[in-house]
């Protein structure tokens, strides 16, 4: 049985986090969002109107109040985009999850989702 | 005296529930993290880093479903490492004997779709990395 002290634990966690934070930015370099969005069948065409659409939505994310973006709006966009799956809830968790991980800019979107409640939403 | 051990105590506990969030945060994106990956095509990228040809990727391919499929038949049905080892080395003869590519393989089932990642906990847990440590 090992005998660790609080201090280990601490550094153990402070370790895995720094990993963990190095393995999202090489994560980051692939494109995961491409990976995703091909998996579940969109074309390059899908792929490109998804991308502009999450441009967009970052970029009135960081504008005033009033043009925030909500998560119906963002489904909405999202099932024109890619009428096959609309309504698939797994596949809209997917798709923000991925955003967490993917370039800053989408980061960042990420966490105006999370802190408006969309991801508990599916 | 006692009061002071209560708000140690009381810290540790604080403490301890902060550190489990950092766990439970790092759990979570490790487990979107191989889920992404599963659907990034691990094996083939580590085939071709290898230098396979897309006849051999497909051929070791068909094999891994083969031996998916084998992990729940019958006991004299199951797959064993040496037939692994030998099917791999005909499949690519070049990496005959590479215990490292070996190893690559086992180890990039877990994080492949969720048919190999039961092929990747059977030949763990039948020792086959050990049994490629041992052969080296």
């Amino acid at each position: 049985m090992t005998n660790r002290s609080p201090l280990d634990l601490e550094g153990r966690v402070a370790h895995l986090e720094m990993m963990m934070d190095l393995i999202v930015r090489l994560m980051s370099m692939t494109q995961p969002l491409s990976h995703v969005l091909e998996q579940f069948g969109a074309t390059r065409t899908q792929e490109q109107q998804m991308l502009k659409l999450l441009d967009e939505l970052v970029e009135r994310c960081r504008g005033p109040e009033r043009g925030r973006p909500s998560r119906a709006h963002f489904e909405l966009h999202v099932g024109e985009i890619l009428p096959t799956l609309r309504g698939n809830r797994d596949f809209l968790q997917l798709l923000m999850d991925t955003l967490k991980v993917e370039r800053p800019a989408y980061r960042e979107l990420h966490a105006y989702m999370c802190a408006h409640g969309w991801t508990a939403q599916t | 005296m006692r009061i002071e051990g209560a708000s140690l105590l009381d810290r540790v506990d604080e403490r301890l529930t902060e550190l489990e969030a950092h766990v439970a945060q790092i759990d979570m994106v490790q487990q979107l993290i191989l889920r992404l990956l599963s659907i990034m095509h691990p094996l083939s990228s580590a085939l071709s880093q290898y230098g396979a040809t897309a006849t051999q990727e497909r051929d070791l391919m068909d094999y891994l479903d083969q031996l998916a499929g084998r992990v729940h038949s019958l006991e004299r049905n199951r797959p064993t490492f040496d037939e692994f080892r030998m099917h791999v080395g005909e499949i690519l003869p070049a990496l005959r004997d590479d215990p490292e590519f070996l190893r690559l393989i086992i180890d990039t089932l877990k994080v492949e779709r969720l048919a190999y990642r039961a092929l990747h906990e059977y030949m763990v847990g039948q020792g086959w990395l050990g049994r490629i440590a041992a052969k080296t």
